[in-house]
């Protein structure tokens, strides 16, 4: 391997790897970028904590192919230090890595690309063209309801469940539920849904955003499912990201059909009331109790420790009273990644969950529900 | 390095291998036998096999036979395979690099909670990686401390689709019996006096010495070679004194015990022969031949007529607790005296 490229941009292509290769490895291989000088005078970039890949395609000057993995955080070190535009990488024996700019000279200590975990082949795969602003718009709005308990591991991701012309979000805890539908152009050729971890959906997120600021024509984000793996595409950049194992409960049966007693209020007061009252809920539980009456929802908190706190707010309602506590956190989560001017919240008795909707075409497709607290 | 590279133990590997050739491993082994006889090699091979690439790969089923030579292989001979997964006791492992004690404690010598938490929630939670079946060997398996093993039953019992657990033990039947049930057992056999004895010389050893290693070895090549010539025979002088230890004498007991008792290792590398010599004092009593301490042959034999088999396998269960007590830092002369007194006033 031997390869001429600009300094800044190797480093640009390096900094990208630092946050996926693992610090505390439990295997060394881990903590390094593979380097793959390749045909068509491109230098291809590797990292992986095994959960996730990140591979960058850059231009460069190939004099001869071949490849190799040395450690990342060094590479970044020296490569960011260096004194001149251009920067020679050439692979030397026993698996030393010679790094050249100007005066100064470096070896690093690297080991054999076979040893670099083989990341799966997609030029198979079906790619399906994607709309990074909707599939931003959707994990997010169902991200924050995945569960962090490590031990119900089959929670701690948002299922992708595509289903003819629609892709399903769902992301639950046991507590609450997010569901996002959006349309989708194209058919992934799952026989069923996947589940797609946290941490890789955080790194999805940050190319979407990248490719959403761009503005890059709709075609060239591209999503594809392997048997064990999701693949993203963009030009110069593709991430892998291992799927969680299990099954994903049978969420329909979470979901209440539509409630009896339907609530339609204004989304901001809404947010900032529960704000409001939730400054003196208990730290713990962050609960809230609901009254509801006909015309009005008082939103009330109380802390043996601290005080109490309560807030009338207008809705449009004209069904029996109710009372039910929520925990504050879940419905703010909601309110708050909510789009329309007015929310709809759908109640049947102060212990099944409620629903909460959008009301409105920029929340079409999205409900959540959240489970009640007895209080 | 194909399954041939371990000899002797043809039944093993035979189950192994039609495992292999029907496609269908199951889903936890339990590989036991004495120290030292190819059950580590074997978890490896096993490993090699399900995932290798090389020419043996068939289209119905797994290859029954590892080349060695393909990338999936060699990962997991050097241990990079990201589908391959080696538990060993936490000390190992944090010294290897591969594992940092929570808490920053100081690492244990058993396999903690913590790793089989690790391995359950992080490792097997996500689907495989590259490979076509997942691995994770447990070696040595009764290394796990109680909690360990229980945090395992769920994963043992049901692991993720395409996983394969292998527990490779030395004292299987140290392990919960809830461990034991799930697991399908593999036997392993004590290598043949010859083969050790043809590996010793083999690897530079002199017939004399080699010979005596082999006698020793309890049927255990790792054990044969690790044993020098001075330490054998120290070993087998020890070995002889407490098998020769009467119930009449107490004072010989503890002067027995306190030589004996200075040096942990050789405590330990005495608890061990004589594990093999108490197996050697059943086989005696139920009138089978071929000893594994040929030399004492005639001690042995008078032992066996002397105590009933009941007795001799209770005095070994003493011996088995010598042992776990060496293990966990007990002092060695007041371990090595309270076999002692188990074996001649126990009931």
């Amino acid at each position: 391997m031997e390869l001429k490229i600009g300094s800044q941009d190797l480093a640009r292509a390096l900094g990208r790897s630092q946050g996926i290769v693992e610090r505390k490895s439990t295997m060394p291989i881990l903590s390094h970028v593979l380097l793959e000088a390749k045909k068509g005078n491109e230098l291809q970039i590797s990292a992986t904590d095994l959960d996730l890949s990140v591979s960058s395609t850059h231009t460069c000057e190939v004099a001869k192919e071949g490849a190799l993995a040395v450690s990342a955080k060094h590479l970044y070190e020296i490569v960011k230090a260096l004194p001149e535009q251009t920067v020679t990488l050439k692979r030397a024996g026993n698996n030393y890595l010679e790094v050249k700019s100007g005066p100064s000279e470096f070896r690093i200590v690297g080991l054999p690309a076979e040893d670099f975990p083989a990341l799966p082949r997609f030029e198979k795969l079906t790619f399906v063209d994607i709309d990074p602003k909707s599939l931003l718009d959707q994990i997010e709005r169902t991200f924050f309801a995945a569960s962090n308990d490590e031990t119900r591991y089959n929670l701690n991701g948002v299922f992708f469940e595509p289903q003819g012309a629609v892709l399903r979000l769902v992301a639950t805890d046991g507590h609450r539920l997010t569901v996002s539908e959006r349309p989708l152009a194209g058919d992934f050729g799952l026989k069923k849904g996947v589940i797609l971890p946290k941490k890789g959906l955080s790194e999805l997120r940050k190319l979407l955003t990248e490719a959403a600021e761009v503005g890059e024509e709709k075609s060239t984000s591209q999503l594809g499912f392997a048997e064990n793996s999701a693949v993203f595409k963009r030009p110069g950049v593709i991430l892998v990201m291992r799927l969680i194992e299990g099954l994903f409960p049978d969420y329909k049966q979470v979901i209440p059909k539509q409630g009896e007693k339907i609530i339609k209020l204004g989304r901001q007061r809404f947010l900032e009331t529960l704000r409001r009252v939730s400054l003196l809920s208990s730290d713990k539980s962050h609960a809230v109790k609901l009254e509801l009456s006909a015309g009005t929802l008082r939103v009330l908190s109380q802390n043996p420790d601290l005080g109490d706190a309560r807030e009338d707010v207008p809705v449009e309602y004209a069904g029996e009273p109710l009372k039910i506590g929520f925990n504050s956190r879940y419905l703010t989560d909601v309110v708050a990644a909510l789009k329309a001017d007015d929310v709809q919240l759908e109640l049947a008795d102060d212990l099944s969950p409620g629903v909460l909707k959008g009301a409105g075409e920029p929340d079409a497709g999205y409900t959540a529900v959240v489970m009640p607290m007895r209080i | 390095m194909p399954f041939s590279e371990l000899q002797a133990q043809d039944r093993a590997v035979g189950a192994l291998q039609a495992a292999l050739r029907r496609g269908r491993l199951h889903h936890a082994y339990l590989l036991g036998g004495p120290e030292g006889v190819g059950k580590g090699t074997a978890a490896r091979l096993l490993a090699q096999a399900a995932n290798c690439e090389g020419p043996g790969a068939r289209v119905d089923g797994l290859p029954e036979d590892a080349c060695g030579e393909c990338a999936p292989c060699r990962k997991i001979a050097r241990g990079t395979h990201p589908d391959v997964f080696l538990l060993q006791e936490e000390r190992v492992m944090a010294k290897a690099g591969r594992w940092e004690p929570k808490g920053g404690r100081t690492p244990s010598r058993e396999i903690v909670v913590d790793q089989v938490r690790d391995l359950v929630d992080h490792r097997l939670s996500m689907r495989r990686f590259e490979g076509r079946r997942r691995v994770v060997v447990i070696d040595p398996a009764d290394a796990m401390n109680v909690q360990a093993q229980n945090a395992l039953l769920k994963t043992l019992e049901e692991p993720p689709e395409g996983t394969t657990l292998v527990l490779v033990s030395s004292s299987p039947d140290a392990l919960l019996p809830t461990i034991k049930s799930r697991c399908l057992r593999v036997a392993f056999a004590p290598l043949p006096e010859p083969i050790i004895l043809a590996h010793l010389v083999a690897a530079g050893q002199p017939p004399e010495a080699a010979r005596l290693a082999a006698a020793l070895s309890g049927g255990s090549l790792s054990r044969a070679l690790g044993l020098d010539a001075e330490a054998l025979s120290e070993r087998r002088a020890a070995l002889e004194g407490a098998a020769s230890l009467t119930a009449a004498d107490a004072g010989r007991w503890v002067a027995f015990a306190r030589e004996h008792g200075d040096d942990r290792e050789a405590a330990a590398g005495l608890g061990e022969l004589l594990l093999i010599w108490w197996r050697d004092v059943l086989v005696a009593q139920a009138g089978g031949a071929g000893l594994a301490l040929a030399e004492l042959a005639p001690l042995t034999r008078r032992t066996a007529a002397a105590i009933t088999p009941a007795e001799a396998l209770r005095r070994r269960g003493l011996t088995e607790r010598l042992l776990g007590a060496l293990r966990q830092n007990a002092a060695a002369p007041l371990a090595i005296e309270r076999m002692l007194i188990g074996w001649f006033h126990g009931r």
